[in-house]
């Protein structure tokens, strides 16, 4: 799996962008917006709270993979802060609210669900790692 | 993120291009702010040059969306292209907002 190693900070989403796209085969640029928003969503939480006054630092990885002889985009982001495992401890946010009752923030998990097929969480070698595995394009 | 402000019929039109992103939302902010601050009380936000936008951006829409309605200012969106439109859907921003097709309809919606 071709990985980019980051130091935990907001301006190296640039740098994990330019990452994405270079790792993206050809034939599949209409994964690249869907992608490159799963990565912002999970570094921007890695990046704010999982080093809490300390540096610390964000792997990303791709590869092609096949499950079940299907093949998916797999997108990998590991952390070594305190476990976290968003997709069962962030809440589901209620997008029926209007305007008024609205929450600011809080879309971020919801919208990486969408987006792909399948996802996992799992914490090993005091690392937080999550993979998401996004459906070829038809 | 880049962005022209017009005023066509008393309406402001705040169009937007680029990434709206955890990096360039506060500029987003600052200029839908700096237009309200100079009384700008009917506002398009042409968004045909986005072409992309992450929860961070939802976060600067909804910011806006909750500004207009305490302040009671005149609030329409256009040019919303494929992939704004659908995080809008998924998100459920799609019902909340005013939305047409073309920066012309968007004025004449809040005429």
């Amino acid at each position: 799996m071709a990985t980019l190693s980051v130091p935990a900070s907001l301006e190296q989403l640039g740098a994990v962008n330019e990452f994405i796209a270079g790792q993206i085969p050809e034939g599949l640029a209409a994964l690249l917006p869907q992608v490159e928003l799963a990565a912002e969503e999970l570094l921007v939480n890695v990046f704010s709270y999982a080093y809490p006054g300390e540096p610390g630092k964000a792997e990303v990885g791709c590869r092609m993979v096949r499950l079940d002889g299907v093949p998916f985009f797999c997108l990998a982001v590991r952390d070594w802060g305190a476990p976290f495992d968003p997709f069962s401890e962030a809440p589901e946010p209620d997008t029926a609210l209007g305007v008024a009752d609205r929450p600011i923030g809080g879309l971020g998990v919801h919208l990486i669900k969408s987006m792909v097929r399948h996802y996992s969480y799992s914490y090993h070698d005091a690392s937080n790692c999550i993979e998401l595995y996004f459906a070829l394009p038809e | 993120m880049q962005h022209t402000s017009t005023d066509r019929d008393g309406v402001t039109v705040l169009a937007f291009s680029g990434r709206m992103d955890a990096t360039t939302v506060a500029a987003f902010d600052e200029a839908w702010r700096a237009r309200l601050e100079a009384g700008a009380n009917r506002l398009v936000i042409d968004m045909g040059g986005i072409e992309y936008i992450s929860s961070a951006g939802l976060r600067g829409i909804l910011g806006l969306l909750k500004a207009c309605k305490s302040g009671g200012v005149g609030l329409a969106f256009c040019g919303i292209g494929e992939m704004v439109g659908e995080v809008f859907r998924i998100s459920g921003f799609t019902g909340m907002l005013s939305i047409h097709p073309t920066a012309d309809a968007a004025v004449a919606a809040l005429a």
